[in-house]
């Protein structure tokens, strides 16, 4: 049976309500953030000038919040793992893990924006735009819009899972844990492809 | 899989019956950990043409791991294949589309 043969042999009247419409989601997510990496990779080649100002970010905080992100990823398979069994004492504790994740990630890019705000890499740093610099400014405001609306998603994130764990700890919409961590995968996949455009491609 | 009614419209899996079997999870971790220890690596030590090419295919090989394995998107019917697959297919129309005119035409968008 080949792959098309698979997916036909699962019937969609089967597929739970709330994981088709997490899918649904996530699909209207790629299109956001799939077309903001799209614009920056076309800035990114029509502006060569751009990795100069990419050298200023840190990979050191960008690979730890990696590092975060996929094993927050592991944690809330875990918790839907054992929300599966019923488990609610390793439901709790791995969507707390979760969460706690999610919490040092925006602790991290707290103290990265802080540096580089300090630095005077701003949105439309007045620094830059003095010398003349406009393409460098422009990769700043392309930075902090796409850095920032993955942020904003995880604190989202955060705000579903500890809803969501309050319920779970009660044994009630267990089903929900792998709802929240679709979600959490999509915010890990996003950032997968933010780390290589923005940290390490210099 | 069995459904749960809760109401006259809304019926919910039940969590004990919706198993669609889990990869081993750990071990998926650290495959993804090597990973992205290899994609910093290739940054530091390649020149940028090839280094750019090689933590994008990183890039892409953790997806597609985080994808299969943690979103059990395997398991997911034809419709949601669809679904994402037409999505990436307008952001690949999107990019291709506009490539030419921002990297091909000679002129100053922004002043530098």
């Amino acid at each position: 049976m080949n792959l098309i043969q698979q997916r036909l042999s699962v019937p969609v009247i089967k597929v739970p309500q709330g994981r088709l419409g997490m899918w649904i989601l996530i699909a209207g997510e790629l299109v956001i953030f799939g077309g903001l990496i799209a614009c920056y990779l076309l800035s990114r080649l029509r502006y060569p000038e751009w990795a100069e100002q990419a050298a200023h970010t840190s990979t050191f905080f960008g690979a730890l919040n990696t590092v975060v992100l996929l094993t927050s990823s592991f944690t809330i398979v875990k918790a839907h793992e054992a929300a599966l069994k019923k488990e609610l004492t390793k439901v709790t504790i791995y969507m707390s893990a979760t969460i706690i994740g999610g919490l040092a990630f925006l602790v991290n890019k707290s103290i990265e924006y802080t540096n580089e705000i300090h630095h005077g890499f701003t949105f439309s740093s007045p620094q830059l735009q003095e010398s003349g610099n406009y393409v460098g400014s422009l990769f700043w405001s392309f930075y902090y819009l796409m850095t920032g609306l993955h942020a904003t998603h995880v604190v989202i994130g955060m705000i579903i899972m500890t809803v969501i764990l309050i319920q779970a700890r009660k044994g009630k919409n267990l089903h929900r844990v792998e709802l929240a961590g679709i979600y959490w995968h999509m915010v890990d996949l996003i950032w997968i492809f933010l780390f290589p455009l923005l940290y390490i491609a210099k | 899989m069995e459904n749960v009614r809760i109401s006259e419209n809304i019926e919910i899996p039940d969590p004990a019956l919706d198993y669609h079997g889990h990869a081993p999870y750990g071990r998926i971790l650290l495959q993804l950990l090597i990973l992205l220890s290899v994609s910093l690596i290739v940054g530091m030590v390649f020149s940028t043409s090839v280094a750019v090419f090689l933590i994008f295919a990183t890039a892409i090989w953790k997806s597609s791991m985080v994808m299969k394995n943690f979103m059990h998107l395997k398991f997911e019917p034809l419709l949601v294949w669809v679904a994402i697959a037409a999505v990436l297919f307008i952001l690949f129309m999107f990019f291709f589309g506009i490539y030419p005119d921002i990297t091909a035409v000679h002129r100053e968008v922004v002043p530098r």
